[in-house]
């Protein structure tokens, strides 16, 4: 379940990465989504929508606004994971 | 291919002065339609109202499933996320494709995205597919107009 949880993690980085086209370097836990380089409503929606496709879980709408930094992006994602797991 | 002809739709009956008019092309399970709103559609100057684009939304997704089997079906769950302003007078492309299906519902997902591929809002539907036999058990509970409309649409897939 480690591995997994730290699969999870790495994959959501790819994706925040991907989305916003810098380095997965530059992406770390206690990173705020806001200070990312070339973030906007746009990016976060579909780093949300490529989150949840991968993962096939789903994502409230309230998360745009509850979450700040990529650490808890990444604890909501593994959350979800888990309970989609225990269905 | 009669009660095309009188349809009037908001979302695609060219007749329909005051609706959006949607012409859409289909390319396996996927659906789409260029779309460019102007100012009577509006909520702040300048961009289009979120409702309308729901409802651009929906309509592009009703299509895909509708071409997909030439069965009508109603929306019965819809979510809209929004990423960026609709803007007037701008031309967008809405499209959709077919994400799962059982015997009386169709799951879709849909787009509303810039030529340039800026994403401007997704959509997820469910639909119940009006077939006959759910026809028959909405019995009384569905207009004669509805059911006179669907059963001269229906025809075969091709």
């Amino acid at each position: 379940m480690d591995l997994q949880v730290t699969d999870i993690r790495e994959q959501t980085v790819s994706i925040i990465a991907e989305q916003l086209g810098i380095p997965e370097g530059e992406v770390t836990p206690d990173s705020h989504f806001r200070s990312l380089p070339n973030v906007d409503s746009m990016r976060v929606l579909q780093i949300i929508l490529k989150t949840e496709k991968a993962f096939a879980i789903e994502i409230s709408d309230e998360v745009t606004f509850r979450v700040e930094t990529v650490g808890e992006f990444q604890d909501l994602v593994v959350e979800l994971c888990e309970q989609q797991a225990s269905i | 291919m009669a009660s095309e002809a009188v349809s009037n739709c908001f979302g695609c009956a060219p007749t329909n002065d005051i609706g959006l008019q949607l012409l859409f092309e289909q390319a396996g399970d996927k659906c789409s339609a260029r779309v460019r709103l102007g100012s009577d559609y509006e909520s702040f100057p300048g961009i289009i109202h979120g409702g309308i684009v729901a409802a651009i939304m929906d309509e592009t997704m009703a299509q895909t499933v509708y071409r997909s089997g030439r069965v009508a079906a109603f929306t019965i769950g819809l979510r809209i996320r929004y990423g960026r302003p609709m803007e007037t007078d701008t031309e967008y492309l809405a499209s959709a494709e077919i994400t799962g299906r059982d015997n009386c519902s169709v799951r879709v997902s849909g787009r509303l995205e810039l030529p340039s591929g800026d994403l401007v809002a997704a959509g997820d539907g469910t639909f119940y597919l009006l077939t006959d036999p759910a026809l028959r058990d909405s019995g009384p509970r569905s207009p004669e107009q509805l059911r006179q409309a669907l059963a001269a649409r229906r025809r075969p897939a091709g």
